[in-house]
């Protein structure tokens, strides 16, 4: 993690290092004439900004001489350089960003932040970067996401001739629905066990069938299958996602969709297909 | 020397966590209670690269709450007695919730490792795990398993022996969002500076604090002043939680931890093939089914009962001759005198009467296994729980009241199925009521004397109504009474249907078989003894004039049960009944039919049995006795003190004399009760 506090530079300052580390890079040498081209701001800047630099000890600097950056200075712009790349790599890779844009943006960006923010930015790209899998899934998540049509906004305001899901309680819903849970009411242990086994807002459950007698319920939740009773059912608030096409006694409604949502994609957000894990 | 490592055994309910246990310790087990509750323990010891790895089998919990027993004992002994190691065992078909509870051994920081058991069903369904990347995501170690066939087991020890060296590879804390996060530290912090997280991780009780866990909520509160703010403190930022979010602390809180949980789901789980045929959901939808589910069901629980009984009953009818040749050769052999009295008459039938029970019980826990193993037990209790709640029980407390109209005892030890300790002794306490097969000699013998022959078997069915009634009323009463309190959720898994294996099944039998020998076995025989002496104590001065059915008489009258009889007397007039019948009563304590064999000494009969047309003829000419004391009488018999064997059975299953004693006490007055009403209503009907 770079230690920024220590030199406590400004985003100016930075920017110099930079700019010399890069031409070190690329040219061997630095000269204040390149700096200036590269930075695209005027000479006289350049060797106000290469004395403060020198007085600080980070680079050497005879006058109308080359810069090069002393050890410490190096080690300041490399970290400097490396955060940059990375910001700029997150734009680009995670935040799927041009890059002709993501660079001047990423130059803004990295000083703006304080170093807190930037120290998390980069955990979590670095992290991304290690971890392919992660980013191949948060990249695949993000586009299901974005595609999916009604990403944001909430029907009820879209339409009005179209009455928005009803929200009911679960212990009111025909054994063939699927339907996501809205909210998770009730107190105590009742509660507690259903949050437990996996009853919270934003999961879809399928109502399989009523036993014999009428109570308690059978539902598929998160790929099991949970009984519990109409009482305890009836704290799960529930709109329904898909209705139980026809009403037969049970059996035959067990088969097939499950846990398939209005477009028969996976559901977005926090709402997990029983079937999905 | 050998350097024993304890692991606990944690997991889900039906996560195979069980066959695992029996896997890795085979035979070495050893079944107990945990502290106090009536939780059971199994315990068992594996060595391993010479090491003896100490299996401790925790219940089986979904959760680590201060709302259900078991969770609580699963989670006191993670933190009182530290396991070096807890294995957690996680279904690897169900993953998502499964990996709920790890999550919370992960927030524990508890040296944890994850057998990832029935990676045949996962992948059978089209589910591949990333094993490597689990471990990963979750900082333990994550080693596949099939526990019904043994696979993977020395990869798991190897593992375990690892974490108990080496601790957990790597520390993961979930995070639970920033405004979470900031309170949790923030008590965190505080817990630590007031060292008052009592050597548990402060984090870990901040969480719990945040989630209004009683249990440590009521510990830091009896901290004095530093514990009761950080109580305050704490009740704040649930209150600002709440106005955050919406809903409460607790249900943020587990929002993010299955967040957590899914976060990694999704990642290590990739689904290859989309919906099978799944046989388990088809045999669902007949078993369950809204016409044929109650049929089948009690067609099942027929064959159960004819198993146990019909099956059991010529077992116990060899184990019965066994003993009476055993009584014989003893009589035969050992010189005339208390000693032999003792030991044939006491002893040896006290054995027998541990013992004749045993093909019964075996029997019992074997269909009970079946059921338990191939995941019928939940489809059982989803039936017929609609009947049972509304007397406030749960759906396989069915099963044991079923089993009652059989023998008590193997009932009481079936209500073990019952995982809430509330409904479980609710359960016991009603299970005598249901009438046992002990009873029907006396009602025969009753009812055939005073009764034509088409009334009495009415009049027998009667009794067995009233014995269900009764039960299913004292189950209401006692769960909105005597023990009150929040409802224990219903909400129960239907796991998979899966194929019982012989060994599981057999291990199951057994232990449990052996359980009831030893633990209610030696408290049977010493109450056998006790009742023994009773009747047989002191002695009469011999007198030979009389006749050996005479000699019974005068030694049963002289003893302290006939004394007994006489002193109760006044008591049981009320009732109808005289000293004889009281003693009757009396010796019925040792087994209810022995009422019919005493009935037969108190009137010098010898040997009589429900059928010995004497002793109907001695009945019905005695004048203390008319239809309606008969009747009365079966109903005392029907309800009052069950026999010495379900007693200590009792006993030994709640572990509490306060409960045993409750059981002898409500069960005496009920008795007492409803034969006051039927006989003094009966008289003012002028039916006596």
């Amino acid at each position: 993690m770079p230690d920024l506090s220590a030199a406590e530079l400004s985003a100016t300052m930075e920017d110099y290092l930079e700019a010399i580390y890069a031409l070190e890079q690329s040219q061997q040498v630095a000269r204040v004439r390149d700096i200036a081209q590269h930075l695209q701001v005027k000479m006289p800047s350049v060797s106000g900004a290469l004395k403060a630099l020198k007085a600080r000890d980070l680079v050497n600097h005879e006058a109308y001489g080359y810069v090069t950056l002393t050890p410490q200075g190096r080690r300041l712009a490399l970290q400097v350089y490396r955060r940059h790349q990375v910001m700029v790599g997150f734009m680009q890779r995670i935040m799927r960003i041009p890059s002709e844009q993501a660079e001047p943006e990423a130059c803004r960006l990295e000083h703006a932040l304080s170093a807190e923010v930037l120290n998390r930015l980069l955990a979590l790209t670095e992290f991304m970067q290690t971890a392919p899998q992660v980013e191949q899934a948060w990249l695949q998540y993000l586009e299901e996401y974005e595609t999916t049509e009604d990403a944001c906004e909430l029907p009820v305001e879209q339409d009005v001739n179209l009455p928005g899901p009803e929200i009911v309680t679960m212990d009111r819903v025909e054994p063939g629905t699927v339907a996501r849970i809205v909210r998770v009411c009730g107190r105590g242990p009742v509660r507690r066990r259903l949050l437990d086994m996996g009853l919270r807002s934003g999961v879809l459950v399928r109502i399989v069938r009523f036993a014999p007698l009428g109570d308690p319920i059978e539902i598929k939740v998160m790929d099991y299958h949970l009984s519990l009773r109409r009482e305890e059912a009836a704290n799960l608030q529930v709109e329904v996602v898909e209705a139980a096409s026809v009403h037969n006694d049970n059996g035959a409604a067990g088969k097939g969709h499950e846990g398939r949502g209005r477009n028969g994609r996976h559901h977005r957000g926090r709402g997990i297909a029983p079937d999905d894990c | 020397m050998a350097q024993t490592v304890t692991v606990a055994l944690a997991g889900n309910p039906n996560s195979g966590k069980t066959t695992l246990f029996n896997e890795l310790t085979g035979a070495h087990q050893h079944v107990g209670n945990y502290p106090g509750v009536t939780v059971e323990k199994k315990e068992g010891d594996r060595e391993y690269e010479g090491r003896i790895l100490h299996f401790v089998d925790l219940p089986g919990t979904y959760s680590l709450t201060a709302y259900s027993l078991e969770e609580v004992v699963a989670r006191n002994f993670i933190l009182d007695d530290k396991p070096d190691v807890v294995v957690d065992v996680v279904d690897a078909s169900n993953l998502e919730r499964n990996l709920y509870l790890a999550a919370m051994f992960i927030e524990l920081d508890v040296p944890v490792v994850l057998a990832l058991n029935m990676m045949d069903v996962a992948e059978a369904r089209g589910k591949k795990i990333d094993v490597k990347l689990l471990s990963e995501l979750f900082g333990v170690p994550v080693i596949p398993v099939v526990a019904r066939r043994g696979a993977g087991m020395d990869d798991l020890l190897t593992a375990v022996v690892e974490v108990a060296d080496h601790g957990r590879p790597r520390q993961i804390a979930i995070n639970f969002g920033p405004e979470l996060e900031e309170h949790i530290q923030d008590l965190t912090r505080k817990l630590e500076q007031a060292d008052l997280a009592d050597g548990l991780p402060a984090r870990w009780v901040a969480v719990k604090l945040l989630e209004n866990d009683s249990q440590f909520r009521e510990r830091l509160l009896a901290r004095g002043e530093a514990g009761q703010e950080i109580i305050a403190q704490a009740d704040r930022a649930r209150a600002h939680v709440e106005t955050i979010f919406g809903d409460d602390a607790e249900i943020a809180i587990a929002d993010r931890r299955y967040g957590f949980v899914s976060g990694a789901c999704r990642e290590a789980l990739v689904e290859t093939l989309q919906q099978r045929v799944d046989w388990s959901d088809r045999v669902d939808s007949v078993v369950t089914n809204r016409l044929l589910g109650l049929p089948i069901f009690f067609g099942l629980m027929w064959l159960m009962f004819e198993m146990v009984f019909r099956l059991g009953n010529p077992l116990l009818g060899l184990l019965a001759k066994l003993f009476a040749w055993l009584h014989t050769t003893l009589t035969v052999y050992l010189p005339e005198g208390q000693f032999r009295s003792l030991v044939v008459d006491g002893v040896v039938g006290g054995v027998g009467g541990v013992l004749v029970f045993l093909p019964n019980i075996l029997l019992l826990f074997l269909a009970i296994s079946i059921f338990e193993d191939s995941g019928y037990m939940s489809r059982a209790a989803f039936v017929v729980d609609r009947i049972m709640h509304q007397v406030g029980l749960h759906g396989k407390s069915f099963i044991s009241m079923l089993i009652g109209f059989g023998c008590s005892v193997p009932a009481v030890l079936a209500t073990r199925t019952l995982e809430s300790s509330r409904e479980r002794l609710i359960t016991i306490l009603v299970v005598p009521l249901m009438s046992c097969g002990a009873r029907l000699p006396v009602y025969i013998l009753l009812a055939g004397s005073f009764f034509a022959p088409q009334t009495a078997g009415k009049i027998i069915f009667l009794i067995y109504a009233l014995g269900v009634l009764l039960a299913l009323l004292m189950a209401r009463l006692f769960s909105s009474y005597l023990l009150p309190g929040p409802p224990t959720p219903f909400v129960m898994e239907l796991p998979p249907y899966r194929f019982p294996t012989l060994k599981g099944t057999l291990i199951h039998m057994w232990e449990r078989g052996w359980l009831y020998v030893k633990k209610a076995g030696t408290t049977i025989l010493a109450m056998s003894i006790v009742m023994w002496f009773l009747l047989s104590h002191p002695i009469p001065p011999p007198n030979p004039t009389l006749t050996p059915g005479q000699m019974g008489q005068v030694t049963l009258s002289h003893s302290y049960a006939g004394r007994l009889g006489h002193w109760l007397e006044p008591v049981m007039k009320p009732l109808g009944f005289d000293y004889k019948i009281t003693m009757g009563l009396f010796a019925g304590l040792a087994a209810k039919e022995i009422i019919v064999s005493t009935l037969g000494t108190v009137y010098s009969l010898g040997e009589a049995d429900e059928k010995s047309g004497e002793l109907r003829q001695a009945l019905r000419l005695d004048p203390v006795f008319s239809p309606l004391v008969a009747f009365t009488l079966m109903v005392f018999v029907l309800i009052y003190i069950p026999c010495v064997s379900t007693v200590a059975t009792i006993y030994r299953e709640t572990c509490s004399w306060r409960w045993t004693v409750f059981a002898v006490g409500y069960t005496c007055t009920l008795a007492w009760l409803v034969s006051f009403i039927i006989y003094q209503g009966g008289r003012l009907l002028g039916l006596g």
